[in-house]
């Protein structure tokens, strides 16, 4: 069955390029910023804005045209539809889309922050800069995540920064939407092997996962500004890599904690089920170092067996590539792939907030059913990091930290002042509430994977439950919770829409 | 081109094709694809018929579908024994004109860089099902149209294959527009109006916007209580009216 020639079709692409003064759309042209194998980006002006708006009003936009070529195309086509569905600070805001001689283009808001890759070229970030990157980062991918994309494509020209510091995302075009076909499925783009998850080149684009080995691929470089595995190319090289270990980050930054170290080597693991399970959980680890469980990694300062220094991965990367096999060809008829969606809601975030002031502690009923409620979720969900938070009055003796179970806790004790009638010392609101979740966090480490992770929130004043509810929403919400859980009372006052996650109100069953 | 509704395998199910058309001229829809099989397994073959003959009248397209070529020449060789009983208990419910206007079906219809077909694009009247990627590649591959729309399969899907090769699948989400990029060909499986077997229960069908080129699945709940009644009124096998309430 064939249609008429395509020459005919009014729709066939042309092949010029434009110069600048060209009009696209209501653009025009103004300067060409970057030229790259897939897009030219240009710096336009929309001729159609109002001109009498004073410079700050007057939005400065870039506008990304396809080079003639269908795989270019389709690379613009993916970021017009991803970013026609993301929403946030951390994506670039579309403005419009089309086709200009029947190529694709976007135009985007455009961020003038210097990209991450001119400032890992300018000079040696400092470490305190470093992780702050890191923790931002592991948000943005988060939170794009949970609208159902990976961005797949994590590599510092790909990451710029609005004035306030926030990472913005950009190259959407290698990125899969749930909602979306995956128009580079049975594809794998060479050019940026460097930044490639092991699951990627071996024709696996569904585990967002990905996006957290980009992640520490990304930071490592911020960090030491060599790529952990160097830069491979060839589908050879590529392979080869996956055999290969990353030179621990302390030997090339010796001023690298050992927890980042940890969360890095933990996220380049060839095996997907070996790195943090979502975003969330690598954001909550980055914000509370003190909370993580550490390895002997976090520790090494020397190369490795297996693991191979810049110098020499260089070497092999151009001795040896022959004897190597190739990446094979893709599956034929592959497995489905479970939806983004799916596997966060395997691993939520799940806080348990527990009152420790007004005797609370002692009412067995309703605490034995917000320990079972809480028994319920994790049952179903049996890769979740369980947060519990205790509420405690600022006035009665406390231990403020973070900690996990198997973590150290020498600050617990220091914290409880010292009695001199004799009696026995009160138990810190940090020892309560380990106590309040001992039965749940064994019975939680002893079924499942799950995570459990201790907070004291000090409640300034006892009266303002407002207050207080309000304190616990924030963490909610900087820690990218997914589910509050509490008993009746101590965040009634802000239930009633306030919270950033889903609130689930625990009443024991009557008598 | 206005918005084009494409609807499949009604199967003599009035209640599914009144949701569906009403849904499709809520949203907009101004030109209407009948992508076969307007007979067999449902109990209002000659109302479904009347309605699409008129819609063709008034510019819609349709091709033939595999239950009613069996209406009209008889059941063949591969069909299921309950299908061809069926079909031939829709023949006698059926007026000459009814019958006249299945006959006249074509097998395929070409417009504006569109294939509509029931079956597949490589052999289209031997009714081979597209059942996975390869199947769709292979169809793809027999066309030079950018976009080939087919029924036969019950379940809603989408294929696509671009120049290198590369092809791939797709479970669309009912109600969200799917931008089909003119740089590869895309084969899409509205899924069942009158039959859904993914089970969900409710017609499914698709509307595509050739100028923005972008597809949207849709999925409509409709009376399937009364459908299932009506076929066991009729003495039709009480199978094809419980499968309905589980789209199975």
């Amino acid at each position: 069955m064939k249609a008429a020639d395509p020459a005919d079709d009014p729709s066939t692409p042309g092949t010029g390029t434009p110069a600048a003064g060209t009009q696209i759309d209501r653009f025009a042209l103004q300067a060409l910023l970057h030229e790259g194998e897939a897009s030219q980006l240009w710096r336009v002006t929309d001729t159609h804005a109002d001109t009498n708006a004073s410079p700050p009003d007057v939005p400065t936009l870039v506008l990304k045209l396809a080079r003639p070529s269908p795989d270019a195309a389709v690379r613009v086509e993916v970021e017009s539809t991803l970013l026609t569905l993301l929403k946030g600070a951390h994506v670039p805001a579309l403005v419009a889309q089309g086709t200009a001689d029947g190529w694709p283009f976007v135009v985007l808001e455009h961020i003038d922050g210097p990209n991450l890759q001119a400032r890992i070229l300018e000079r040696d970030l400092p470490l305190d800069q470093v992780i702050d990157l890191a923790q931002r980062l592991a948000v943005a991918l988060h939170q794009v995540h949970r609208q159902g994309a990976l961005h797949l494509d994590l590599q510092p020209r790909h990451v710029t920064f609005r004035a306030d510091g926030t990472p913005v995302l950009l190259g959407w075009g290698q990125a899969r939407h749930d909602q979306q076909p995956d128009l580079h499925e049975q594809e794998i783009d060479l050019d940026n092997g460097a930044y490639l998850s092991p699951e990627q080149i071996q024709w696996r684009r569904h585990d967002l996962r990905s996006d957290l080995f980009g992640w520490a691929v990304l930071v490592y470089e911020a960090l030491t500004r060599h790529r952990p595995f160097g830069t491979p190319r060839t589908p050879q090289q590529l392979r080869q890599r996956l055999d290969l270990q990353p030179l621990p980050p302390r030997a090339l930054r010796p001023d690298c904690p050992g927890w980042l170290q940890e969360a890095l080597l933990r996220n380049l693991e060839t095996d997907p089920a070996l790195r943090h399970p979502t975003a969330a959980h690598l954001a909550l680890a980055l914000r509370h170092p003190q909370a993580q469980q550490l390895t002997e990694r976090a520790e090494w300062t020397a190369p490795l067996r297996g693991s191979v220094p810049p110098w020499r991965l260089r070497v092999l990367q151009a001795c040896l590539p022959w004897l190597t096999p190739g990446l094979g060809r893709p599956p034929a008829n592959p497995l489905p792939a479970p939806p983004i969606s799916l596997q966060l809601h395997r691993h939520p975030v799940v806080v348990a907030v527990v009152d420790l002031r007004h005797g609370s502690l002692q009412q067995a009923a309703p605490q034995a059913a917000l320990r079972r409620q809480l028994e319920w979720i994790l049952s179903g969900a049996p890769g979740a990091h369980l947060v519990c938070i205790g509420l405690h009055q600022m006035d009665a003796p406390h231990a403020v930290e973070d900690t996990q179970d198997g973590a150290d806790d020498e600050e617990e004790g220091a914290a409880t002042p010292l009695r001199t009638d004799g009696g026995v010392p009160p138990l810190s609101a940090l020892a309560q509430l380990r106590h309040w979740a001992h039965p749940l966090a064994h019975h939680a480490s002893t079924r499942h994977d799950v995570e459990v992770s201790y907070h004291v929130i000090e409640c300034t004043d006892d009266d303002t439950l407002m207050g207080d509810a309000a304190q616990v929403a924030e963490w909610a919400a900087v820690h990218l919770a997914d589910q509050l859980v509490a008993l009746p009372g101590c965040l009634d006052a802000f239930a009633a829409g306030g919270f950033p996650c889903t609130f689930t109100r625990v009443h024991a069953a009557a008598d | 081109m206005p918005l084009l509704a494409l609807i499949t395998d009604l199967h003599a199910n009035r209640e599914a094709v009144e949701a569906v058309l009403a849904d499709a001229r809520a949203r907009g829809a101004q030109r209407y694809a009948f992508l076969g099989d307007f007979v067999g397994y449902g109990a209002d073959p000659g109302w479904v018929v009347d309605t699409v003959r008129g819609m063709v009248n008034q510019g819609a397209l349709a091709v033939m579908g595999n239950h009613d070529q069996a209406v009209v020449r008889g059941g063949s060789h591969n069909m299921v024994p309950q299908a061809r009983a069926v079909a031939e208990w829709t023949q006698a419910q059926l007026d000459p004109r009814q019958l006249d206007f299945l006959a006249s079906l074509p097998m395929s219809v070409m417009d504006k860089g569109c294939l509509f077909v029931h079956a597949n694009a490589f052999a289209p009247a031997e009714w081979r099902y597209i059942q996975n990627r390869l199947d769709a590649v292979r169809s793809l591959q027999a066309t030079d149209c950018r976009y080939t729309f087919c029924g036969h399969v019950h379940e809603p899907k989408l294929y696509h294959v671009g120049g290198s090769g590369h092809s791939g699948e797709f479970n669309p989400t009912p109600g969200v527009p799917i931008p089909l990029s003119k740089h590869r060909q895309w084969l899409a499986l509205p899924g069942s109006a009158g039959q859904p077997r993914d089970g969900n229960p409710a017609a499914s069908y698709a509307l595509f916007d050739l100028e923005a080129s972008t597809l949207t699945f849709q999925r409509v709940p409709y009376d399937h209580e009364t459908t299932a009644a009506k076929i066991l009124a009729a003495g039709l096998p009480p199978r094809l009216a419980q499968r309905l309430s589980l789209g199975i």
